[in-house]
């Protein structure tokens, strides 16, 4: 019989994953953040106990506490006692939107083009596949993702997130999803800046359903065009944002 | 979310005998173990009467364990029905890897605030028939991240479903148990949604949508979402 694989879950396995030996607080709390600055942790959702975590990552539980102590006193989790308990993702921790920009000002123009050319390709071409693959039933559980009106954005940026997600899953191959999880993990909180604008939110609400109609209608090519169409106008917003925050950061200096 | 688990009587010696036997026997012996679990929960339960994620996963642990040592399975273990446990909503008694890792709570890698896992044919279907039932193949992006086929039986207390156990399979692995007999029979394995499952004919991929009527050999099984095909 040929090797059997028993990987665990990359994606929060990669969050949770056993750390080394040196500094164990302080790298608990810096990926613990980035977690949630990303949204791969988010809003809301509760992390596991302190004996839990410090099983899943090997280390002491002490070490755990001090990494929590820290991501309290940043405003990124919230502690509460008694049943139902637990440390929880503060609302608003992923929603920074100072600290996104501030992100995306720390990329260069190149960068950001070249990572958006990779999300555009990657998605436009699982949304083809997926038209390709999908059926009745996997059209209904896409429709039940989307985001409502009323959401508040970060809710909204989530919804979104997963609707690829699931998309990415259509295609039927493992590899296929796992990169996009990555993807997503990566670059998809800044190609998701956009949405604070509400007027954002309703055109891409348009979009989603069209996508979702072009999936369930099996055709591949109006499929592929419109995630193509939907995430580069989003995506211009993002390049726009990005030149903003660079000359917002090279005023002062010119100005002394 | 269709199960068309149907009655079929099996025909002894039909030239699909060989396939739809293998099928059978994986997921027999497979159903055997988790039916383990759930009597475990069931009777746990009766003694005890509340349940917390704490007692739960020290009960299904040694099950689990034994589950992912007899089977070529990459995950095994209990899930609770929402609100069912004292101290969580959601959880997870569940193993995977080669490092038996706990899945406890989940959040969808970038998604929802909380992984709710009751949307997901797995639970669905048990849920709907209060039956045994194969989901997929299927790319799971929140527990495995790989593609697999996950089988799942309800838990039942006083007639409602507290639960699941269950197992996942990757769907490679199946694929390598089942390809001598489904070359020697000539046949396709489709599931309940008529998607390949493993077919002898190395150009149908697994997860692709078939036309079965243009099967005449055709193979239920009792308690499986699956079906056995071949062309005369």
């Amino acid at each position: 019989m040929t090797e059997i694989r028993r990987h665990g879950s990359r994606a929060r396995g990669a969050i949770f994953a056993p750390l080394g030996d040196v500094g164990r607080a302080g790298q608990v709390e810096q990926r613990l953040t980035e977690a949630i600055r990303s949204g791969v942790l988010a809003e809301g959702e509760r992390l596991p106990s302190e004996p839990e975590l410090a099983a899943m990552l090997g280390v002491a539980v002490v070490t755990v506490r001090e990494a929590l102590t820290g991501l309290r006193a940043e405003g990124l989790v919230t502690t509460s006692r008694g049943r139902g308990g637990g440390t929880f993702i503060a609302a608003g921790a992923d929603a920074d939107e100072e600290a996104l920009a501030e992100r995306l000002g720390s990329m260069s123009r190149a960068e950001l083009q070249d990572r958006a050319t990779q999300y555009v390709l990657v998605l436009a071409g699982c949304a083809e596949l997926a038209a390709e693959r999908a059926d009745g039933d996997e059209v209904t559980a896409l429709r039940s993702l989307l985001p409502t009106e009323g959401d508040p954005v970060g809710a909204w940026r989530h919804a979104d997130a997963e609707l690829w997600l699931s998309v990415a899953a259509l295609t039927q191959s493992a590899r296929v999803t796992r990169d996009v999880v990555r993807l997503e993990a990566d670059f998809g909180s800044l190609a998701r800046i956009p949405f604070a604008d509400p007027d954002v939110r309703e055109q891409t609400a348009h979009h989603h359903d069209r996508l979702i109609a072009t999936i369930a209608a099996g055709d591949l090519e109006a499929a592929r065009q419109c995630a193509r169409t939907h995430l580069q106008s989003t995506l211009e917003r993002v390049v726009r944002t990005q030149a903003d925050v660079h000359d917002r950061n090279r005023m002062p200096r010119s100005a002394s | 979310m269709s199960s068309t688990s149907t009655t079929v009587p099996v025909p002894s010696a039909s030239s699909l005998a060989r396939s739809a036997a293998a099928v059978a026997a994986y997921f027999g012996a497979l159903f055997a173990c988790l039916e383990g679990i759930a009597e475990r929960v069931t009777t746990a339960y009766e003694e005890q009467g509340v349940m917390t994620a704490a007692t739960v996963s020290e009960l299904i642990q040694p099950l689990a364990a034994e589950t992912l040592a007899a089977h070529p399975v990459v995950g095994a273990g209990f899930v609770a029905s929402p609100d069912w446990l004292s101290d969580r909503e959601h959880y997870l008694a569940w193993w995977q890897g080669e490092d038996q890792r706990l899945l406890a709570e989940r959040g969808v890698p970038i998604g929802h605030h909380v992984f709710d896992y009751t949307r997901h044919e797995w639970w669905q279907v048990p849920l709907a028939t209060g039956l045994r039932h194969v989901a997929g193949p299927y790319v799971d992006y929140v527990c495995t991240d790989e593609y697999v086929l996950t089988a799942t039986m309800p838990v039942l207390v006083e007639g409602r479903m507290v639960g699941v156990a269950g197992a996942d399979t990757l769907l490679e692995t199946f694929e390598g148990l089942m390809r001598e007999d489904v070359r020697a029979d000539d046949t396709i394995v489709v599931n309940g949604h008529d998607r390949v499952v493993v077919a002898a004919d190395p150009l149908l991929r697994s997860g692709q949508r078939i036309d079965t009527t243009a099967y005449t050999e055709v193979q239920a099984f009792d308690d499986l979402p699956f079906r056995v095909l071949r062309r005369t």
